[in-house]
């Protein structure tokens, strides 16, 4: 463990020993309390619920009491199944490396640089986060399509049009689509606590550009770009109706064949064994990344937030303005589309027919609740979810990072689990629970809290590099000084950790506001959200209706995205002078 | 100072008093309304269901009808066996099985056996509809997979003819199909060339086919905004397609096409749920979806062929719905038999070819 680890005096952790053997116990007395939350939410709403639905999957057959791993040797030998495993594990693979390609420049713009409309760019682009994967599919449609917008101006500017939709690169840009601004929110946070004098000083000792980047830099961001990749990865190891929508049945992933067990041949036994092996897969393959984070030293804890140059009008900042023109694009491209989209008249012409339809309080004929009903429904449900992630992540994190002061890859692993399992068979597991053991929590709390459990990784991701990097030396001094520790946490860490908590904030919000197969496995009939109403106006071929609606909640999660930035900005800015006036 | 805190007490003891009446009112005024619990597919609740519920309601005003849609037809059998198997559903009625899960469903317990004197509208319902011989569940509506065309782009003489003809190198690239194992237009599908081509002919029909595949999507809507944006001229959809484009867009340009007549059937079905405390009233709510009243709402709301013979058509719907001469079905026990390795088979097939 330790061998992997920078020099000792160097990690972010107040030494749990530091207090002589009465202090250690009540360092670990605290991290237990503090992991509490984390504990209960994962054991009730995850691993119990979810456990015993994988279960099955060691059941010898459907009315059998018996158990075995015959099922699972059987399908591990089957060379179909083998391949599909290939394939999720390729496709998962290249989809995370191109969101670290699109997502490494995007945090560089972030952490470093100020332009006009900042917050307003750093919230559009955790927009695609709440998208409903036929409403990302539509947009690439319009895009990327033969008679789509990139090959209309390709054929005008160079006589050819290039072949995106339905193959393999399709789903791959889909897929960074959704995960590079995971990883680019998760390097900001890292690269906001990197002392910018560390470089300063390599670069007087006269290393080169490029040396400081691999020397400095990089190791220290290296722990937001992992964690960011990690979450991109078992996202895209999941995926599924991304990928049938842009690439077809060719590029089937695994989770196809478990979504067939269950919900087509009703086979429960063989659909608990698929997403067992397809939840371990993916957990090891995370297991090896959190590894490599715990690899990473932690020695850039730092006392100084770096402070954003403004991107101006000098030679040099050309090609960054190329830059954030061209991620404008990436993003901003597939969201217009469906502006456009909706409106669009099916019979001709540009109207506003779908929107009338849409915010018309007494139209429910489509949906079973108003439409406006269905945005509360969303946003009570992501604010409660946020609160219940938040409270266990944050705990979970600070009593690792500043009481056990060791990274725990096994225990990070363990923290991943809900995110790695199959969405179709953890809302299996989740609605029969609710109705035996869990039938006691409200139902109005049921959405929610399922929904906490998933953004729970996302907290941890997020937080993590983020408070690591706040110099431990810090809090050791503020309680020297008489600060208790939750003052040195809410007066010094707090603040300094605002971008990953922000991040961490918008990802439970955008996670529970897009999740749809548990909420519909458990929802009471006026419990529609958003996302549902999109699916419900496309059964019901009412097409400008459902672009209407997806736009609305692309502007209603994107204003409180924006609302979280403009809040940080302001934190930001506080602190800021607070340092500059300390400073004088 | 105390005459506010006397207001202050007096405001606290008339919200208790309003509280514990309407505490004690509300629920008798609930008991005093009969909850029928049903549970349907996504794009019926998004169609007919308000229809249904108001007009059911009007019909039996002590009733509350609550239509419950956990996604597609599959999604919504998935979650009422979920809940059977932890102990029981809310679910009184199942509106939208298909013929083809039904003995599936009927396998894990989900519905009770009918009464079959409850239900005097079954009469209006042809014998080769009211398919199921077990008595569990009846027809409430019927349709057709088939192929559409784009008639701006394919002309009359181009059309394929036949199922084989569209494995011709003129369509290369030129038909949009579903997944099978996700959509059930895309099963329809599979399903009739299997009856076409038998088992295992029907593998090599596919190897044929497939070249001529742009995509094989996940579901229905994915595809048809690809077919509608001119990725391909042709898609796997339903026969009242020209119907719905003309009464959506007032554009019949999405035709029709049936080789050799022929269009596969899908039969739709709705059944009472075992342990339901309120079957007479369940008895009554599936006659009612087999009367003309609720049978006339089918054609413009779901797309759908009405199973009540006396049901008449709008004209336009009678004018561009098509119903094939020679319907193709595949007999549901022969599917519920072979399916799980139909369809391993030809995922096999497609995933192989990447």
């Amino acid at each position: 463990m330790a061998a992997g680890m920078g020099p000792p005096h160097h990690r972010a952790a107040v030494k749990p020993g530091a207090g002589g053997s009465a202090g250690g116990r009540r360092n670990l007395r605290m991290a237990l309390l503090l992991l509490l939350p984390a504990a209960a939410l994962l054991l009730f709403v995850f691993y119990l619920p979810v456990g015993t639905a994988l279960l099955e999957g060691f059941r010898e057959g459907p009315d059998s009491s018996a158990y075995s791993l015959r099922r699972f040797l059987s399908l591990l030998t089957d060379p179909y199944i083998l391949r599909l495993l290939r394939f999720t594990a390729w496709q998962a693979f290249l989809s995370a490396a191109l969101s670290v390609v699109i997502g490494l420049p995007l945090g560089y713009l972030l952490a470093n640089r100020s332009f006009p409309g900042k917050s307003l760019v750093a919230s559009l682009v955790m927009v695609p986060f709440v998208m409903p994967s036929i409403t990302v599919a539509l947009g690439f449609l319009i895009m990327y399509g033969t008679n789509g917008w990139f090959n209309g101006v390709l054929e005008s500017l160079f006589g050819f049009k290039v072949r995106v939709l339905n193959t393999l690169w399709a789903i791959v840009l889909a897929h960074a689509f959704y995960n590079g601004p995971l990883v680019a929110r998760m390097t900001q946070g890292a690269w906001e606590r990197l002392d910018p004098a560390l470089e300063e000083s390599a670069r007087t000792l006269g290393a080169a550009p490029f040396a400081v980047w691999r020397d400095v830099t990089l190791p220290a961001i290296a722990p937001g770009v992992l964690s960011g990749t990690v979450l991109a990865f078992i996202y895209c190891f999941m995926s599924f109706p991304i990928v049938l929508s842009l690439g077809g049945a060719r590029f089937s992933t695994l989770e196809v064949e478990i979504f067939t067990s269950m919900r087509v041949l009703l086979d429960f036994e063989t659909a608990a064994a698929l997403a067992a092996i397809q939840a371990a897969v993916s957990l090891v393959f995370a297991y090896v990344f959190l590894r490599l984070e715990g690899r990473a030293p932690a020695l850039f804890a730092s006392t100084r937030a770096r402070r954003p140059r403004p991107l101006g009008g000098k030679a040099g900042d050309a090609w960054i303005w190329v830059l954030l023109a061209a991620l404008l694009v990436f993003f901003g491209g597939p969201m217009a589309s469906i502006v456009a989209d909706s409106l669009h008249d099916p019979r001709g012409g540009v109207s506003l027919a779908a929107y009338e339809r849409i915010v018309t309080a007494g139209h429910n004929f489509h949906l079973g609740a108003p439409p406006l009903r269905t945005i509360q429904n969303s946003l009570r449900f992501a604010a409660i979810a946020a609160v219940i992630a938040l409270v266990a992540g944050t705990c979970f994190v600070y009593a690792t990072v500043r009481f056990i002061g060791r990274r725990l890859p096994l225990l990070e692993t363990l923290s991943l689990a809900p995110i790695a399992v199959s969405s179709v068979a953890l809302a299996y597991g989740l609605s029969v629970a609710f109705r035996g053991p869990l039938s006691l929590v409200p139902q109005d709390l049921r959405i929610p809290l399922v929904h906490g459990v998933l953004a729970f990784p996302f907290v941890v991701r997020a937080f993590r590099p983020v408070l690591e990097g706040v110099d431990a030396r810090l809090i050791e001094a503020a309680r020297t000084l008489g600060a208790g520790r939750w003052r040195a946490f809410v007066d010094v860490e707090l603040p300094m950790a605002v971008t990953g908590l922000l991040v961490a904030f918008a990802l439970c919000f955008g996670l529970s506001v897009s999740e749809t197969t548990a909420t519909l496995m458990l929802a009471r009939p006026e419990q529609v959200t958003m996302p549902v109403s999109v699916y419900r106006f496309l059964a019901a071929r009412d097409f400008p209706s459902a672009s209407a609606m997806a736009v609305l909640l692309m502007a209603v999660t994107g204003g409180v995205f924006l609302l979280g930035e403009l809040l940080a900005a302001l934190l930001r800015r506080q602190r800021g002078g607070r340092a500059v006036a300390r400073n004088a | 100072m105390r005459r506010k805190g006397l207001r202050v007490r007096l405001l606290l003891v008339a919200a208790l008093v309003i509280g514990l009446v309407g505490a004690l009112l509300a629920p008798a005024n609930a008991r005093a309304r009969q909850r029928l619990v049903v549970y349907t597919y996504d794009s019926f609740a998004s169609g007919p269901a308000q229809a249904i519920k108001d007009g059911f309601e009007a019909l039996y005003p002590d009733v509350e009808v609550v239509f419950l849609a956990p996604g597609s037809a599959g999604e919504t059998l998935a979650r009422v066996i979920a809940e059977l198997n932890a102990g029981g559903t809310d679910a009184d009625v199942l509106v939208g099985i298909s013929d083809t899960q039904l003995p599936r469903a009927i396998d894990h317990g989900v519905f009770m056996k009918l009464d079959r004197s409850l239900l005097p509208n079954l009469a209006k319902v042809p014998a080769h509809l009211d398919f199921d011989d077990t008595g569990h569940v009846v027809p409430f509506d019927h349709g057709y997979v088939t192929i559409i065309y784009d008639s701006r782009v394919l002309g009359e003489a181009d059309l394929p003819q036949t199922l084989e003809d569209l494995t011709d190198p003129r369509f290369r690239g030129k038909l949009i199909a579903m997944d099978p194992r996700t959509s059930s237009v895309g099963h329809a599908f599979l399903m009739w060339t299997i009856a076409e081509y038998g088992d295992p002919g029907y593998l090599e029909f596919w190897e044929r086919l497939l070249p001529s595949l742009l995509t094989i999507t996940g579901g229905w809507s994915a595809a048809y905004s690809q077919y509608e944006a001119g990725e391909a001229p042709m898609m796997v959809s339903y026969s009242t397609d020209t119907a719905a484009g003309v009464y959506y867009a007032g554009s019949a340009h999405s035709r029709v096409l049936t080789p050799k007549g022929q269009a596969y059937q899908q039969i739709e079905a709705a059944g009472i749920v075992a342990g339901t405390d309120v079957p007479e009233l369940a008895h009554r709510f599936l006659d009612y979806l087999l009367s003309e009243e609720v049978q006339s709402l089918i054609p413009t709301n779901n797309w759908m062929f009405p199973v009540n013979a006396q049901t008449p058509l709008p004209d336009f719907f009678a004018e561009y719905a098509v119903v094939p001469e020679n319907p193709v079905r595949l007999d549901p026990r022969l599917i519920e038999e072979n399916e799980q390795r139909w369809l391993r088979e030809w995922a096999r097939l497609i995933t192989g070819q990447r």
